[in-house]
């Protein structure tokens, strides 16, 4: 029935053409496995076949072009391919526990993911610090991944992982409060809610601290996970071997999904605190205030484009550039995204009180 | 299951770590064996010998002539430098005349083979740091010029095309103006390269100040070639003993001038190898342009050497290879030695990654463009 | 300095050391004799003497003839630019046992890896010091673990078989 239950339960109801008194954890894991199956898998396939062909097209290259029409079927075929590969040793005790640490930080989160006005699972007053622990959880994660080899380039490579990963959370975390001055809260409807449908009412450019909170946000965001360009610490070419060179076949599937869901995890917060979110204008809000499908839908579809197109960013930049060792990019956090980060966090809150002020 | 992973404890003094003989970020099969005290070597050991094929005992066993695809395998990827020390001291030994033509073809495909391993070790380098594009870019332009051997020698790589007193056939027709077309775009993309990767800021970061060769080092080790001349010492076999026809060409020898960084850091070698292309380019056009008219072989009809030894340099892409032959007046060389120059190069890696950090060693064992298969023939 | 001059310095050094003097090869580089036992001696005083100065090493090399094997180290003064030519000849007592001769690793470490080489596939043990110590051993890194003989000598044999795996192929 309408009007009973949280937003998201009315939503799927609707959708679903459910009537009835349906409990609430029954539709949340309904709602789960329809995000996992409809959102996370087909934007990762469409994300690594973006990201091939991209990053060919910048090599002089071709990239896939034998799975499918232009290979777009490329990401099913290595899905396919790795799945039936595995490392004939038997799994021991720290393979599974670097495996459920790393998928729990990934699919715990799911539920957390904002994906309009409507469909929000998890809308509390820290909504929007949940993602940002859970990309704890997976540093830890493949810094377990490290510790379960004996080997020279797993234990280095844990510790530098660990390492990178702290010196990220702590601009990540700043740039994360200097959002939540401007919106004066951390639930998702607040964030989205404080900023409009253009670009000028986007919190990014409402000023310039939370500009500088946004580039901070997205950069600390890159170490703290080791993703590319940042990723020196995990790649196989470095002496050290980095930490996943063990890998091939279902658990390198595992470790790549990982860095997908964190990677898009991080893009879509990042356009809810600072790209406007989901927000439609104001016309189109008006126009389709009956039909609450149809907003919903197209209010996913505007904030999976933001996040798509801040990811397609970075794997821009990280195709065609080298990657720097881990100390340089701890140097970099800590002496060059940390001061900016609290730059922005001092100057957004006088910016906030400045009425208070005079 | 096993329970592993508290069993261990976690290793914090200094740990012992073997590399190799198979890695990726080694440059051929070596082995490494390094003292480790967290991200910091403390000491490294080198193995070679991995890639020992006996190499200089083959020539023994065939004539003068038949030796020389031998001689190209030496180092597979420059293979001319080879064929060309051992061709050079034969003729020595012999008295033979090499026809001016002859000498320019030599050094047409010797620049050629230079700029193509230049090419190869940017790839390397940009492999080691991460880079991916650029070294696309270099792999592409590098078939260039390997379509250019294939069509003067139909081969790509070992290319068998010298013989005792000049060369085995004449140059194709259309050959002098695809070396030029090639020449003309590796000027361009140079140019592109250098916007793209050489000043990269990331790219400086890694390299700047990273294996730092000082010229003491350089003379203890009898280290040459671009890696002393990026140190600031003024070492070319082609200005000092000129060969097969160098001495009528002009072109300058670059030298490591220690601007943004320090003097023969890996930055700096890789510097000097790129400015070297462009004089490459530079000696091409002018050998292209007065390409002298007459035969490309003395015939000898693989007749005996006489009974002496000789010993000739040239300088290959990597550093002064020499050849030293001795005949007894047979069909068949007595002994003939190579001078490698990867094998002093190598000498010097224990000293040079003391201190390095462990993700640096890479990059460094790249910019050093050592061969092994030369390093242990 | 040129060649005479060079002659002369050398003779008033070394003296009594000098076996012969000749020159070699079209750039008529000099080439000075010594005895085996005398090298590491020669080889300090070229280094170290002012007006000589043989500071570089270019190469080292070795061949058999006849029995003998021919040591021949090419060196180089930087300041003056001369070349010369050091030589000696060693016999080792019997055609499979291992010959020996002074080791110049210390006066110009830039050979020590060719050095190692020789020793290996020439079958000498290289020492240090002033006379040989009872080294029996050469350590194979060029040549597999447990192989036998010299490869680069002229009486050598190439093995039928090792570690169990044949070198020819039958009908062959």
């Amino acid at each position: 029935m309408s009007g009973q239950g949280p937003a998201w339960a009315i939503l799927l109801q609707k959708v679903f053409g459910l009537q009835g008194n349906y409990p609430n954890g029954l539709l949340a894991f309904v709602a789960l496995f329809f995000i996992y199956l409809f959102l996370i898998v087909p934007g990762a396939w469409i994300i690594s076949y973006v990201d091939r062909k991209l990053g060919a097209d910048f090599q002089a290259r071709v990239g896939p072009n034998r799975a499918g029409p232009s290979g777009f079927f490329q990401p099913l075929a290595d899905f396919l391919k790795l799945m039936q590969k595995d490392s004939q040793e038997k799994i021991t005790t720290s393979d599974l526990l670097w495996i459920i640490v790393f998928s729990s930080a990934l699919y715990s989160s799911v539920a957390v993911i904002p994906l309009g006005s409507s469909f929000l699972m998890v809308d509390t007053d820290l909504s929007a610090f949940i993602p940002f622990l859970s990309a704890l959880v997976l540093a830890l994660g493949t810094m377990l991944l490290g510790f379960s080899r004996p080997t020279v380039p797993g234990w280095f490579g844990a510790i530098k992982v660990a390492g990178q990963a702290f010196s990220g959370a702590f601009p990540a975390l700043i740039s994360l409060l200097t959002a939540g001055i401007r919106s004066g809260g951390f639930r998702w409807s607040h964030l989205a809610n404080s900023q409009g449908a253009s670009p000028m009412d986007w919190a990014a450019f409402s000023n310039p601290f939370q500009f500088l909170a946004l580039i901070v946000f997205m950069i600390s965001g890159l170490v703290m996970m080791c993703l590319p360009p940042m990723e020196g610490v995990v790649l196989p070419i470095n002496m050290n071997g980095g930490v996943t060179a063990h890998l091939y076949g279902r658990r390198w599937a595992i470790f790549r999904l990982g860095r997908f869901y964190a990677s898009f995890l991080w893009s879509l917060v990042a356009s809810v605190l600072f790209l406007g979110g989901w927000q439609l204008p104001e016309q189109v809000n008006d126009l389709l205030s009956d039909s609450l499908i149809l907003k919903q839908s197209l209010e996913s579809i505007l904030l999976l484009s933001k996040t798509f197109i801040m990811m397609l960013i970075v794997i821009w930049v990280s195709r065609v550039n080298p990657r720097t060792r881990v100390d340089q990019v701890t140097d970099f956090a800590w002496k060059v995204l940390s001061p900016f980060a609290l730059l922005a966090l001092v100057g957004s809150a006088i910016w906030a009180g400045w009425g208070l002020l005079i | 299951m096993s329970f592993s992973l508290f069993g261990e404890r976690l290793k914090t003094d200094v740990t012992n770590w073997e590399v190799g003989p198979y890695h990726l970020s080694l440059p051929g099969p070596i082995r490494l064996s390094l003292k480790l005290d967290g991200e910091v070597i403390i000491s490294g050991e080198v193995e070679t010998g991995f890639l020992h094929r006996g190499l200089e005992k083959c020539f023994e066993l065939h004539s003068w002539k038949s030796a020389i695809p031998y001689a190209d395998r030496l180092d597979p990827e420059a293979a001319v430098f080879g064929e060309l020390v051992y061709c050079l001291a034969v003729e020595e030994a012999a008295n033979t005349l090499v026809p001016p033509r002859a000498q320019a073809i030599r050094i047409i495909l010797s620049e050629l083979t230079r700029i193509s391993c230049h090419l190869a070790n940017a790839v390397r380098i940009a492999r080691a740091v991460g880079a991916e594009t650029v070294l696309h870019y270099l792999l592409r332009d590098r078939e260039k010029i390997i379509d250019l051997f294939e069509l003067l020698t139909g081969a790509r790589f070992s290319l068998n095309f010298l013989r005792i007193g000049g060369v085995r056939a004449d140059v194709t027709e259309g050959f002098i103006e695809r070396v030029l077309d090639v020449c003309d775009l590796i000027r361009v993309r140079l140019k592109e390269y250098n916007d793209l990767f050489t000043f990269n800021h990331a790219f400086l970061k890694r390299t700047i100040n990273v294996g730092v060769l000082s010229p003491a080092l350089i003379k203890k080790y009898g280290m040459t070639g671009p890696n002393a001349r990026a140190s600031g010492i003024n070492a070319d076999v082609r200005k000092d003993r000129p060969y097969s026809g160098y001495e009528i060409l002009d072109f300058e020898v670059p030298l490591g001038r220690g601007e943004g960084g320090t003097l023969g850091d890996a930055h700096e070698r890789f510097l000097i190898r790129l400015r070297e292309v462009s004089q490459s380019i530079e000696i091409l056009k002018q050998v292209t342009e007065g390409l002298p008219l007459g035969e490309y072989l003395t015939p000898t009809e693989d007749k005996a050497v006489p009974e002496g030894e000789a010993y000739v340099r040239v300088e290959s892409s990597r550093g002064l290879l020499g050849c030293h032959l001795m005949s007894l007046g047979g069909t068949a060389p007595h002994r003939v030695q190579f001078r490698a120059p990867s094998g002093f190069h190598l000498q010097a890696v224990p000293e040079l990654i003391t201190g390095l950090k462990l993700e640096d060693l890479s990059v460094v064992l790249a910019s050093l463009d050592l061969s092994i298969s030369e390093a242990d023939r | 300095m040129d060649i005479i001059e060079l002659k002369k310095r050398l003779t008033e050094a070394l003296s009594e050391k000098i076996l012969e003097l000749a020159q070699l090869g079209k750039g008529r580089v000099l080439s000075v004799w010594v005895e085996a036992k005398h090298i590491n001696e020669v080889a300090l005083l070229l280094r170290n003497e002012s007006y000589l100065g043989f500071s570089v090493l270019e190469n080292f090399f070795v061949a058999q003839l006849d029995s003998a094997f021919l040591l021949s180290y090419y060196l180089r003064a930087p300041k003056t630019g001369m070349e010369l030519i050091l030589r000696a000849s060693i016999v080792p007592p019997n055609p499979e046992g291992l010959a020996k001769a002074p080791s110049i690793r210390e006066v110009w470490p830039m050979a020590e890896h060719q050095e190692r080489e020789s020793a290996e596939l020439f079958g000498i043990i290289f020492y240090l010091g002033l006379s040989p110590a009872d080294k029996k051993e050469i350590k194979h890194s060029f040549l597999p673990p447990g192989w036998q003989g010299f490869p680069f000598r002229k009486e050598y044999k190439f093995p039928e078989s090792f570690s169990g795996i044949q070198h020819q192929r039958d009908g062959l």
